[in-house]
């Protein structure tokens, strides 16, 4: 047994797993889908389709006659629309409360996580690449800090005497204090959780994304949306920006570095997103 | 503490890219989740006068709709929103102070991706030109940040992200 499967085989309150993501992420990739298939995935969890019905008929989201129930919020939003919602709900569970080990208060991480995936999907849909996938694996690359958070509690005064005064990078403080870091074990728990194989590596090497093997393009969205959320100010806790942006990951997309402030002002704009995203109740 | 409410006191939040002058002595200015970008705030401490922008860029040149709509958005553009502003409520130039905070970096990197190097060398750079000089600032370092401004005392403060306590203003004080 590996050592991070060691360490997850002994924590005790692993985060919820949204397992519905890769379930709905597949359905969704059959060109003759339909509505009925994505709503008998969802009916059967009765908070995620009240988050759902509660997002469509948000400002944001909603039009003039509110959808009634999940079919008709379906069809009138979309697939892609309805994967953003599903996504965000199911991943709220995990990363809305607070994670004392890095300094985040509660909404902290899923207000960044939902301002990476926000990013990265805007990149996407530039590029062409699958914006449910890209929007995914930004939305859930921190999941490993939900589990490294309680262990690294007892041991915050380091964190912060190693990163502030002696600049360490604080994924390798991490790996310091427990010989692993946050993006080891996120990418191990999507695994556990038998994620495909793409977003195992996107999280796993969001902060190195030359490094993912066959998919670093989508680590190189993973790592883009977490700095675009940085830079919005979208980045809590501890010593949060103690981190080492890659130019290997632009280099990945063809994108120069200083496009980097175009999509500040494009994620700007969907702050209305973000913040509709950031108002439901998991 | 100017982070806690006080009675008789209103908070008032200035989002990103948001400017606000005031001249209502009983409210605090504040703003939250300063990261890369930067809070500068102005106070005339006689007239009573505050105001405050949080800008996430450097300069609007490349983005002159946006810099129309939200001169805040920008160190450039927001500086003279907010001199103009402050003059047409009252405040005289000579008598402001300036505070600033954020300008959060990040590590291994001094080029396009370090936006907050960038937005701290625009803005000393732009203070500079005009003879202004900072009377409190917090900038660089690598938490994220709050940032306070008393209109009626004048006083300023921070708070980091994952602390507890806030930092005051004066003297000038810096974290990188």
């Amino acid at each position: 047994m590996s050592p991070i499967d060691d360490y997850l085989s002994r924590v005790k309150h692993l985060p919820p797993a949204p397992r519905i993501l890769p379930e709905l992420l597949q359905l969704l990739r059959h060109p003759d889908v339909d509505a009925d298939q994505v709503v008998s995935l969802i009916k059967y969890d009765p908070a995620l389709t009240a988050g759902v019905l509660h997002l469509a008929n948000s400002a944001y989201f909603g039009s003039a006659r509110p959808a009634e129930d999940l079919s008709e919020a379906v069809t009138r939003l979309g697939f892609q629309q309805v994967y953003i919602l599903v996504a965000a709900i199911s991943g709220a569970r995990s990363l809305a409360p607070a994670q004392k080990g890095y300094g985040m208060g509660s909404g902290d991480l899923w207000r960044h996580s939902a301002t990476s995936a926000v990013a990265a999907q805007i990149i996407a849909k530039d590029l062409g690449d699958d914006m449910d996938l890209v929007f995914t694996a930004a939305l859930l690359h921190d999941i490993g800090k939900i589990v490294l958070s309680d262990t690294l509690e007892s041991t915050y005064a380091v964190i912060v005497r190693e990163t502030s005064l002696n600049r360490y990078p604080l994924l390798e403080v991490e790996r310091r204090i427990l010989g692993f870091d946050h993006a080891q074990v996120g990418g191990r728990l999507l695994a556990k959780w038998n994620f495909p194989a793409n977003l195992v590596a996107a999280v796993e090497h969001h902060h190195q994304p030359d490094q993912a093997g066959e998919h670093t393009r989508l680590a190189a969205y993973a790592h883009i949306g977490n700095l675009v959320a940085y830079a919005m100010g979208q980045g809590y806790g501890n010593a949060a920006y103690a981190l080492e942006p890659s130019p290997a990951a632009f280099q990945l997309l063809g994108l120069a570095e200083d496009s980097l402030t175009e999509f500040m002002m494009r994620t700007f704009d969907q702050m209305g997103i973000i913040d509709a995203l950031f108002r439901v109740k998991p | 503490m100017l982070s806690t409410s006080r009675a008789g006191y209103e908070q008032r939040i200035i989002p990103i890219g948001g400017l606000l002058v005031c001249d209502n002595p009983k409210v605090v200015l504040c703003s939250h989740a300063i990261g890369m970008g930067v809070v500068l705030a102005a106070c005339d401490p006689v007239a009573r006068v505050g105001g405050l922008f949080h800008a996430l860029l450097p300069e609007a040149q490349a983005h002159p709709s946006r810099a129309k709509e939200k001169p805040g958005l920008f160190l450039d553009a927001g500086l003279e929103a907010l001199e103009s502003t402050m003059r047409a409520s009252g405040a005289v130039s000579s008598r402001i102070q300036y505070f600033a905070s954020g300008g959060t970096q990040v590590m291994g990197t001094s080029g396009n991706l370090n936006i907050g190097l960038r937005n701290t060398d625009t803005l000393h750079r732009l203070l500079a030109a005009q003879g202004i000089t900072l009377t409190g600032a917090n900038l660089g370092g690598y938490s994220c940040r709050s940032f306070y401004l008393a209109i009626e005392s004048g006083a300023a403060s921070v708070m980091l992200s994952g602390h507890l306590q806030e930092l005051p203003l004066c003297p000038p004080l810096t974290t990188t």
